[in-house]
């Protein structure tokens, strides 16, 4: 394909740019390692140390001056709103003169304070380093315990009344999903460790010697109250040169440098996001230069989606979100949904399109885990049991729908988004009035089956943490991956027999196949009733992994999920292959996984990742639909 | 129409078309008659139903005619009346001021989105209801991105309508601050029996006028005269008449109504209505014809989605608060089912349709929950049998509706054979 000038000149552009960023970014790694960077950063930090230290005397002259203004005020008969945006004022500008009048108290000249900063700063490493070895093998030791069984689900019937009876979920995946914050409650140090940490104090009151002799204005009171502060301005927890860099940047420090020139700490600062700024300009530049072949090979929304998918890796690296964390939950996911998405690929071979009708099969499998549920049957004995049995149900159901289908060919998308949708609010009465009868399952007051069902204690995790490792930090959930491998080589080997060759040949082109012989709505009964079976089955593997499972309402949208995950992965509506369900789940659940991170590290705000789902997930179907219609033109 | 052309009433065959209608009355009387409310508490809330949704189930009307299907994107609509709705309230105007500013504002952003959606509707013909299902949802997000994030963010609201401390719009804004609530329906309301006697009277009158002036059949006006008249007996009858005690009836939303309907029936002789009628019957044929298609298509899905815009003003001024998240979601639904439960079909509507279908889906929608309590002792199966009931209408007609034009198909290919 030819590609414009322009583009080549934009491209150009923003490889230089890219290559500017590139050799920035390296520069600035290397020169974490020199000396006279580390000088450097010694320097801001004893300023940032004494910037700590001067707050006492800065609050104190804020304060007299407060007090002042405030019988000033008094004395005048200001109002009250004058009253105290005439002190308010007057306190700031206390504060600001209070700063310029201590600034030159800050010597560098004094040897035995830098000194005292240098033994600290030791001291403190060595204390953290030892912490956290502490801490690592305590949460080690807690991981191998039964992990706490919440129960975060509260026995409340869903409420009633209002036109629209959609109920939300109490649980929301984003929730679940967050990255799990190390719980340290019950964290005892040993007696090393404690004595150890006594053994920095003498060195800190040798740092707070040094600074009286320096500002002899600060009382003995003042700094034992700014101790605790002045010793973490040396080094706090987890430092890094980043956070010992921003500390000192937002006390002011680049203002005295003698050393480096401070534009060029705040590159050796960036050196990683300008790393990451580059790789990002590198996928920039290559999608400008190719963007005419990859948006003809891919379709617009899928090329948006890969873009959209290294802008959130690039964003990821720039807001610090910890890779390995991300990849577990990416692995996570692409095994949760994995299964469900592969029920869309014998729909569409077989030539139902779409198989917007999936909540049918899903409800099978819910059905079948709530027997195993009801029955009290724990560990993988429920797991089988649920599979099995849901797989028997989902046949006759199957097979039926596949009849159904036959008589609506041409709409069957259509017409299956709303017999899904039926069949979900049908069973919603019928988990309300099937008998039965668990305590654990039902509501508390009244009959009827609960809205969310806590799996932990029966198939919770079971497939996820069958041969979980860990390797760089990365929670590989095997059982979980390689139960969709499975699943799909099983669809694979399935393409690939006769029968199998049939249906994609009725699905692809109709006419030829029924004039080769082939028994058309066979084959479309055998793939609805395969896609119904296999989301039945997706759906237990999905709820083993998520923890809980939904009714009611829950499975609604789960068709729409899939069928998008599909889409993106390359699939038309009429057409499709294993490595669509694969690659169109990791990259859709992908980009899921890191939107919430980087959302949440960006805005302080919920839903954004709820309504980037919306919109990725209909603008594909949108997407695949319009392709489709080509056939219907005039 | 003339008497020679008119179909001869076959009974079988009308049953079958109705099938989806009598189940529901059916069910209607069943379920009134079980939930064991008092009538006239069921009819107060019947009408004020039909004041809210009459406007919006119209408004489907014309993309049906024009081969379209149930054009669910009319949520796109409501999302538009909905911002300018929230921009009346964010402005501090008041009452007929605020309906009308929202009006108008909905105006153009209405027909730029329904210029997007009939563009959009174009490219996948044959698949409308779907798409427009799916395109609903689609503008579902950018509307929420719109409302949590850009308002309040981006371009500055006042704190009317934002959270101070938080982004986005308010979750739910209170019309009664602005006396928007029934700023329509509130100009004049009259009893039930005064709003009988009139209409009655203007059917009455126009009938006899028409009927002198040998515009009318005798035959058509015997049948008008006589139910008008059976009418105001029934409504006289002892039992009836204390069950409308509480009803009320907002002028004023009733002749924007009626005025609907007659554009819906006058647009129809024009030569536009001809058009949305030959591109329902027959794509090619119109093609042939040297209608542009897509440009007829386009602008029935424009006028579709500027109709349920106001029809969601009405809709949210009776209501009297804006649920600023989820005031749009349920409104293609709804509406869909209804006008499917009068006996519409995909490509087949009428005004008449559309009200009885509004009538007897909103009728079981206020009986439903209390015969679910009655039946089942539990009023949650009662609240999902409503929600069962609005998929299942849609499902149903959807089904029906295909699997008749394959019958008719395969009884065209066996003819021609």
């Amino acid at each position: 394909m030819k590609i414009a000038k322009s583009q080549k000149i934009l491209a150009g552009l923003v490889f230089l740019i890219m290559l500017a960023l590139l050799v920035a970014g390296i520069m600035g790694l290397m020169a974490r390692h020199q000396a006279s960077t580390f000088a450097t950063l010694d320097e801001m930090r004893s300023y940032s140390v004494m910037a700590t230290a001067h707050q006492p005397l800065v609050d104190q002259y804020g304060k007299e001056a407060n007090e002042k203004a405030y019988e000033y005020a008094q004395a005048n008969g200001y109002s009250r709103n004058q009253r105290r945006d005439y002190v308010l004022e007057q306190e700031a500008l206390a504060r600001k003169e209070a700063l310029v009048a201590l600034r030159p108290g800050f010597s560098q000249d004094s040897p035995g304070y830098a000194q005292a900063i240098l033994t600290l700063d030791k001291e403190l490493e060595k204390y953290y380093l030892a912490l956290d070895a502490e801490e690592k093998a305590f949460l080690a030791a807690k991981g191998q315990e039964a992990p706490p069984v919440e129960v975060p689900v509260e026995e409340a019937p869903p409420a009633e009344g209002t036109d629209a009876a959609v109920m939300e979920a109490p649980i929301s995946e984003d929730d679940a999903m967050r990255p799990v914050i190390d719980d340290l409650t019950g964290f005892e140090p040993s007696a090393a460790l404690v004595a150890q940490k006594e053994a920095i104090t003498p060195y800190a009151d040798a740092l707070l010697s040094e600074i009286s002799l320096i500002h002899p204005a600060l009382t003995a009171d003042m700094l034992a109250g700014a101790r605790q502060p002045i010793i973490d301005a040396v080094r706090a927890k987890g430092d890094t040169f980043e956070t010992i860099y921003d500390r000192a940047l937002a006390a002011g420090a680049d203002s005295v440098l003698t050393g480096r020139d401070p534009l060029f700490m705040r590159m050796v600062r960036e050196a990683e996001n300008l790393l990451y700024l580059a790789f990002g300009a590198l996928a920039l530049g290559l999608a400008i230069l190719f963007y005419k072949t990859m948006v003809k090979r891919m379709g617009t929304p899928r090329f948006i989606i890969l873009l959209f998918f290294i802008l959130l890796i690039v964003l990821a690296g720039l807001y610090d979100i910890a890779i390995p964390g991300m990849i577990t939950n990416i692995l996570q996911r692409l095994g949760m949904y994995g299964v469900l998405a592969l029920a869309m690929l014998p729909g569409i071979q077989s030539g139902i399109s779409l198989n917007m009708g999936m909540p049918i099969g899903i409800i099978s499998g819910l059905l079948s885990t709530v027997i195993a549920l009801e029955m009290n049957l724990t560990g993988w004995g429920a797991l089988v049991f649920a599979i099995v049995v849901g797989i028997l149900m989902a046949v006759p159901v199957g097979y039926a729908y596949g009849l159904l289908l036959n008589r609506i060919k041409g709409s069957e998308m259509t017409v299956s988004t709303y017999v899904g949708f039926s069949y979900v609010s049908l069973f919603c009465i019928a988990w309300m009035l099937l008998p039965f009868r668990n305590p654990k399952l039902t509501w508390a007051l009244g009959s009827g089956l609960r809205l969310m069902h806590n799996m932990s204690g029966n198939i919770g995790g079971l497939l996820d943490n069958f041969l979980r490792f860990n390797v760089l930090g990365v929670s590989v959930p095997t059982g979980l991956l390689l139960f969709l491998g499975l699943s799909c080589l099983v669809m694979y080997l399935f393409e690939r027999s006769r029968k199998g060759v049939a249906m994609i040949a009725a699905g692809s082109n109709p006419a030829f196949a029924k004039a080769s012989g082939i028994n058309v709505d066979h084959m479309r009964i055998i793939g609805t009733t395969l896609s119904t079976v296999i989301a039945a089955v997706g759906i237990i593997v999905y709820s083993q992994s998520f923890g809980f499972m939904s009714l009611y309402m829950g499975p609604q949208q789960m068709g729409f999920i899939a069928a998008s995950a599909i889409l993106i992965g390359g699939a038309s509506v009429s057409k499709a292959k294993v490595f669509h369900v694969i690659l169109g789940t990791f990259l859709f659940q992908g980009v899921l996984a890191m939107g919430i991170q980087v959302a949440n590290a960006m805005i302080d705000v919920s839903g954004l990742s709820e309504v980037m789902r919306i919109l990725i997930s209909n603008g594909i179907i949108l997407y695949a639909l319009t392709q489709a219609g080509g056939k219907g033109r005039d | 129409m003339t008497e020679l052309n008119r179909p001869n009433i076959n009974i079988g065959k009308h049953l079958k078309e109705y099938v989806v209608t009598y189940v529901f009355l059916i069910l209607s009387v069943i379920f009134i008659i079980v939930s064991g409310r008092p009538m006239n508490d069921i009819l107060f809330q019947i009408m004020s139903r039909l004041v809210r949704n009459l406007f919006i189930v119209l408004s489907l009307i014309i993309p049906i005619i024009t081969g379209m299907g149930i054009n669910f994107a009319i949520t796109i609509g409501a999302m538009a009346a909905q911002v300018g709705m929230l921009l009346a309230i964010n402005w501090s105007l008041t009452g007929i001021a605020g309906i009308l500013v929202s009006a108008l504002i909905t105006v153009p952003l209405a027909s730029a989105f329904g210029f997007l959606i009939g563009s959009l509707l174009n490219k996948m013909k044959g698949q409308e209801t779907i798409g427009s299902l799916i395109l609903g949802y689609f503008a579902n997000g950018a509307y929420q991105l719109l409302f949590l994030f850009v308002f309040g963010m981006i371009i500055p609201l006042s704190e009317k309508v934002t959270i101070v401390g938080a982004t986005g719009v308010r979750n739910t804004l209170d019309l009664t601050i602005n006396k928007l609530q029934g700023a329509i329906d509130g100009v004049l309301r009259i009893h039930f029996s005064t709003a009988l006697y009139i209409v009655s009277g203007i059917i009455l009158v126009g009938a006899i006028i028409l009927f002198v002036t040998k515009r009318m059949s005798s035959r058509r006006f015997y049948t008008l005269g006589g139910l008008t008249v059976l009418f105001l007996i029934i409504y006289h009858l002892p039992f009836v008449q204390p069950s409308f005690a509480n009803v009320h009836v907002p002028v004023v939303t009733f002749v924007l109504v009626g005025l609907l309907c007659l554009f819906n029936a006058g647009i129809m002789k024009t030569r536009l209505g001809q058009q949305f009628r030959a591109v329902g019957q027959s794509r090619t044929v119109a093609n042939s014809a040297g209608i542009n298609v897509n440009r007829v298509r386009l602008i029935a899905i424009m006028l579709s989605t500027v109709l349920a815009g106001w029809g969601q003003i009405i809709f949210i001024q009776n209501l009297g608060t804006l649920q600023t998240y989820s005031a749009h979601e349920m409104v293609g639904l709804y509406a869909g089912a209804a006008i499917l439960v009068g006996g519409a079909s995909i490509n087949r509507a009428t005004n008449g349709q559309a009200i009885i279908g509004c009538l007897l889906f909103h009728t079981l929608f206020v009986v439903a929950q209390d015969a679910g309590t009655v039946m089942f002792g539990n009023p949650v199966v009662g609240e999902y049998f409503r929600v069962f009931l609005c998929y299942g209408v849609i499902a149903v007609a959807l089904v029906m509706h295909t699997w008749r034009s394959h019958t008719a198909k395969k009884k065209m290919s066996a003819l021609q054979a």
